[in-house]
């Protein structure tokens, strides 16, 4: 059983996160990028189920040659093997553009179930796995809150109005909600593993890709980034002499909602 | 040519889905709306199509497609410059399937549209709305899943009712997940209150009434300002309100025209998925809380004694 993790690197949603406003691409430097908490969820639930069909774990990433580091706090947790898929080509790659490449990567690795979060926290786009569905012909199980594997089929459940239960035969995709388990706390033998572990880095040659391919398709891109506007503080009563209720009312009323 | 706008609308009990009827709004100032119904959708939907505004209504030739692929042979034959869907998990996920086949552009959680002489532009908000962008295709449609505003949509007055143009469409065989158990779940809110994504007013409770007493307020003063309920992510962990509640960062983005936050401190997680509210209001009893840096009205105080006041305040109808 050999279990794929995508893992995505973002700014910490802790930290300030800010936009270049003359490239519109992250700014690297202004809070520390750590493992996506989704992706680090997916790598939980591969790591479980792994050890329960004595499969075998690989991370896959796709980012800056820094995003390396995130890739050796994977393999602390205990991933097997890690891949960066890192070329200077694919620096502010669009949604398209980055499924065309993990696509080109996953082509290239071996697999039977490929998890991910299914929401990051930085773009929150959740269309990822429906991209790469689309292109590598998988099934896909997406916005899973619980998910169970046997040696041919993937199966999870996703809470809504309707609890549905799905599943899919082996090769698969699932995405994988925040109910998933909190991720584990690497250990001292993981740490070390991962300080000497060797990850394998691919370039857009690598994958077979060049500027041609990156030219050729339709591409979106930012024509503007400015910071909003920023919310200001209003009125603030404290609620004693002042009925807080009554106020609210009154400014509530004030502004035509209510 | 003229510039067109491909608008995907589902059905909901054999009529335009509202939801999606909200995006022909939005399309419409920025061309000619051409609006794909389901390849079963009834010839009532003709008259109400036409009542909106829109310009041709088409559906594939064969009653039971896959929506990918009737999309993505409606996009062939129309040509758009832009194809809009709404943002939800199965917009996206289809606007994903879509972009991915044709090769096409895609801009997903985009809050407007407008367009320039060169194409349709998508506009975003970024790291939980503290930057704005704006964003078009270097080619081709833009594909968009538009979050459109719960404002009413305006009709045009009577119109005679379209034809719907029946189009040819392969289906391209794919591998899917089978369903195989779908069971109601349990705890839904109840169908009166709006949803959440989409209401007008939210009111929203976070540790700070985290309990069913608190709980209790909170619904009750929604239901005076006949808005939906919300929940901070502490309040969800806690157990006092279930996920689908959740407002944040890893819960539900927001937009209400007003938002009423009680016993929530304004983390950036949960201002994430609100602060571009057209009103903030605030109740908590910690005076330094960061939501009253960014509420145009707060009160500190304790939830429990100031939301019962405000709720009878509400009450009272002045007399006219």
């Amino acid at each position: 059983m050999r279990i794929l993790v995508l893992v995505k690197e973002v700014p910490d949603t802790y930290g300030e996160r800010r936009l270049d406003l003359e490239t519109g691409l992250t700014e690297r430097g202004a809070s520390s990028s750590v493992i996506d908490e989704p992706s680090a969820r997916a790598l939980e639930a591969a790591l479980t189920l792994a050890a329960e069909h004595e499969g075998s774990v690989a991370v896959l990433a796709m980012g800056p040659a820094s995003a390396e580091g995130s890739l050796r706090k994977c393999i602390a947790m205990g991933a097997g093997s890690a891949t960066l898929v890192s070329d200077p080509l694919f620096v502010g790659a669009d949604l398209t553009l980055t499924a065309q490449v993990l696509a080109a990567a996953l082509a290239r690795l071996e697999h039977d179930l490929v998890l991910m979060g299914a929401a990051s926290t930085d773009g929150a786009t959740a269309v990822l796995g429906a991209m790469l569905s689309e292109l590598l012909d998988l099934p896909l199980l997406s916005r899973i809150d619980e998910l169970e594997l046997t040696a041919h089929d993937v199966c999870g459940r996703r809470y809504g109005d309707d609890i549905v239960a799905l599943r899919a035969h082996l090769p698969a995709i699932a995405s994988v909600t925040e109910r998933l388990p909190d991720p584990r706390m690497p250990g001292i033998r993981g740490i070390l593993a991962a300080k000497s572990a060797e990850i394998s880095v691919l370039s857009a040659r690598d994958l077979g890709l060049d500027e041609a391919f990156v030219l050729a398709d339709a591409r979106s891109i930012l024509l503007s980034v400015s910071p909003a506007g920023a919310r200001q503080a209003g009125t603030v009563v404290v609620d004693g002499a002042t009925d807080g209720g009554t106020a609210i009312a009154d400014f509530l009323r004030s502004k035509g909602l209510a | 040519m003229t510039s067109s706008t491909l608008v995907r609308i589902r059905l909901a009990d054999g009529a335009l889905n509202e939801r999606d009827v909200q995006l022909i709004r939005d399309a419409r100032a920025v061309g000619e709306v051409i609006a794909l119904v389901p390849g079963d959708a009834p010839p009532s939907v003709a008259a109400h199509a036409a009542r909106l505004g829109v310009a041709r209504l088409i559906a594939a030739d064969r009653a039971q497609i896959a929506a990918v692929d009737a999309l993505a042979a409606a996009m062939l034959l129309v040509e758009p410059d832009a194809v809009v869907l709404a943002d939800d998990a199965d917009g996206r996920e289809l606007a994903g399937r879509l972009a991915a086949r044709s090769r096409s552009a895609l801009a997903v959680g985009v809050h407007a549209i407008s367009r320039d002489p060169e194409g349709v532009i998508a506009h975003h908000t970024a790291f939980g709305g503290t930057f704005e962008t704006t964003s078009a295709a270097t080619t081709g449609a833009l594909i968009v899943t538009l979050f459109a505003s719960p404002v009413p949509i305006e009709t045009v007055g009577e119109a005679e009712p379209l034809p719907i143009e029946r189009f040819a469409a392969t289906e391209v065989p794919r591998r899917e997940p089978q369903e195989i158990a779908r069971v109601r779940a349990e705890i839904a809110d109840r169908s009166d209150r709006p949803d959440l994504r989409t209401a007008r007013v939210v009111v929203a409770g976070g540790r700070g009434v985290g309990s069913p007493v608190g709980f209790a307020l909170i619904e009750k003063l929604a239901d005076v300002l006949g808005g939906a309920i919300g929940a901070s992510r502490a309040a969800v962990d806690d157990g006092h309100a279930p996920h689908s509640l959740q407002v944040g960062q890893t819960g539900v983005a927001v937009s209400p025209d007003l938002y009423v936050a009680v016993g929530i401190s304004g983390a950036a997680q949960h201002l994430a998925g609100m602060r571009t509210s057209g009103t903030i209001v605030a109740v908590n009893s910690d005076p330094d809380a960061p939501i009253f840096d960014v509420a145009d009205f707060g009160v500190v105080g304790d939830a429990f004694a100031v939301l019962p006041s405000l709720i009878a305040a509400l009450a009272d109808e002045p007399d006219r």
